[in-house]
């Protein structure tokens, strides 16, 4: 079974990859990529009480989620979404556990509620004002092909667009010691029935491990830093603007085949 | 479980808060639908650990006794332990009669992070969504399985959304006073309820309950009963303003 859906927008933050018009060259190898470390952009769209509340993780998702909606053109109160992330907001996980581990154990009523796996979703319905179904979702090392699938199969059973946002951040100590996060990741692609301005993708699950990428100098370190950046071999092949098939890490005995159109 | 039970295929794990193992259903049936898979083992586990007791405390949300949904007295949650898992398959010819899921719908309230919206406008569009994702009437369903976690704001929110979809017509209660509120479990264990009633017939009540809150206008159901039920409307609301409905029932 394939699904075949169009990008019609991309919005992308990660070390040196400020925002597709900037990082379509650099991943295109047109143009050098400096990876430096980026600050989460403060997200203007939401009120300053809601504002100040949010997370790092939280901030790159709603960055990358606006600019994907404005690249697609389309309404984003109109657009379902699905989020996906790997390590949540580890910021307010890990805080919380620093509290239950005191002797009363007390811990921020805020910080409990921002906590979920669907706050940056939370945070995108109120911030845009929308009421359209969204799903949050993790996935280790595989949360980016997980989420490409999930979100392409509410495209093609649904036959309307789809907000796919997917953002992870490193984690703060001691945690980072379990799961290795050296870099921010985030990208939003809105998916469309049929094709998309930014290209076209044939999405078939496949069962199997994926290959090694074929990325080279600083992507490919970008490429183990971070598990949204395994979105990186896509993202080389729709800049480069020649078609490619590649294979996309899902679990460790399944994989997503994935034919690129740009 | 996925190497438990020997799956292949795609895994996929939902983290909505309470509405997760409700949206597994819908989002096992949106990979269904579009041919991914012919079948997914879905549903949803949660324990008690210090973390959800503590921060439902912080929020002042756990009840001083046992939970007494849609109660006038109410006055919060019982955290509750569960794990309910359901094998969905593509319906074919044959299956006519037999249990299902009819119908699922979703929404965002788009409104605050952990206080629904107080009229309810989330759980009115993902109750439509699921009762048009099922082609059903509001009059079809013969019961409604709440939310109703026993929190004011929640059980006063959900009886207005309720009442906008079916008016006084149609019994609902919340099963929460018996299970407690099962956070991320609550959808699927409530589904299996639903389930239950289906093939049953039974129409349960709200445990503890003398009398519904007098301010509520939907037909909540105090004492258990046996009717007949065909198609039941379950909802799970969660953090984030979350909103799943789904509509379990015999298929036509």
């Amino acid at each position: 079974m394939t699904l075949t859906v169009g990008i019609a927008g991309i919005g992308i933050l990660a070390p040196g990859l400020a925002g597709w018009p900037q990082a379509a060259p650099v991943l295109a190898g047109r143009a050098p990529h400096d990876p430096a470390p980026l600050a989460p952009p403060t997200p203007t769209l939401l009120p300053a009480t809601e504002r100040r509340r949010t997370g790092p993780s939280v901030r790159l998702a709603l960055a990358v989620a606006t600019e994907a909606v404005q690249d697609s053109g389309l309404a984003p109160e109109d657009l379902d979404t699905v989020f996906a992330s790997s390590n949540g907001e580890a910021q307010v996980i890990t805080s919380i556990l620093e509290a239950l581990h005191t002797p009363d154990g007390a811990i921020s009523p805020t910080q409990f509620h921002n906590s979920v796996h669907n706050a940056a979703a939370g945070y995108w319905g109120i911030a845009v004002g929308s009421s359209r179904p969204s799903v949050s979702l993790g996935g280790h090392d595989g949360v980016f092909a997980t989420g490409l699938l999930q979100a392409a199969a509410q495209v093609v059973a649904g036959g309307h667009a789809v907000l796919f946002v997917t953002h992870d951040v490193p984690l703060p100590a001691p945690l980072d010691a379990l799961r290795h996060t050296t870099a921010a990741f985030a990208l939003a692609l809105v998916l469309v029935p049929g094709v998309g301005a930014r290209g076209t993708l044939h999405i078939t699950p496949q069962a199997g491990a994926a290959g090694p990428p074929a990325l080279y100098g600083s992507l490919a370190a970008l490429h183990e830093a971070n598990p949204v950046a395994r979105a990186l071999p896509l993202l080389v092949a729709l800049a480069g603007g020649a078609p490619l098939a590649l294979h996309l890490p899902m679990l460790d005995d399944a994989r997503l085949h994935v034919a690129i159109a740009p | 479980m996925r190497a438990r039970l020997g799956l292949a295929g795609p895994c996929v794990s939902i983290s909505t808060a309470c509405t997760s193992a409700a949206r597994a259903f819908l989002d096992a049936g949106t990979l269904i639908a579009a041919g991914v898979v012919d079948a997914a083992v879905v549903g949803g586990a949660d324990s008690l650990c210090r973390l959800t007791l503590h921060g439902f405390g912080s929020l002042e949300l756990l009840a001083k006794g046992p939970t007494r949904p849609c109660a006038e007295d109410r006055d919060g949650i019982s955290i509750g332990e569960a794990a309910a898992f359901a094998l969905l398959e593509r319906a074919g010819p044959g299956d006519g009669g037999a249990l299902a899921l009819l119908g699922a719908g979703a929404s965002s309230d788009g409104h605050h992070m952990s206080s629904p919206h107080p009229d309810g406008h989330g759980a009115v569009a993902a109750m439509r969504a699921a009762l048009d994702s099922a082609g059903l009437a509001p009059a079809q369903i013969d019961y409604v399985n709440m939310h109703g976690t026993g929190t004011r704001a929640n059980d006063a929110m959900e009886d207005r959304a309720i009442a906008r979809i079916v008016g006084d017509a149609v019994p609902c209660s919340s099963t929460k006073g018996w299970s407690g509120h099962t956070l991320g479990a609550s959808g699927a264990l409530e589904a299996a309820v639903a389930a239950i009633c289906v093939a049953d017939g039974l129409v349960p009540g709200c445990l503890g309950l003398d009398r519904p809150d007098p301010s509520f206008t939907a037909r909540i159901a105090v004492e258990n009963r046996t009717a007949p039920v065909d198609r039941v409307l379950s909802n799970s609301f969660g953090f984030g303003g979350s909103n799943c409905a789904l509509v379990i029932g015999r298929l036509p």
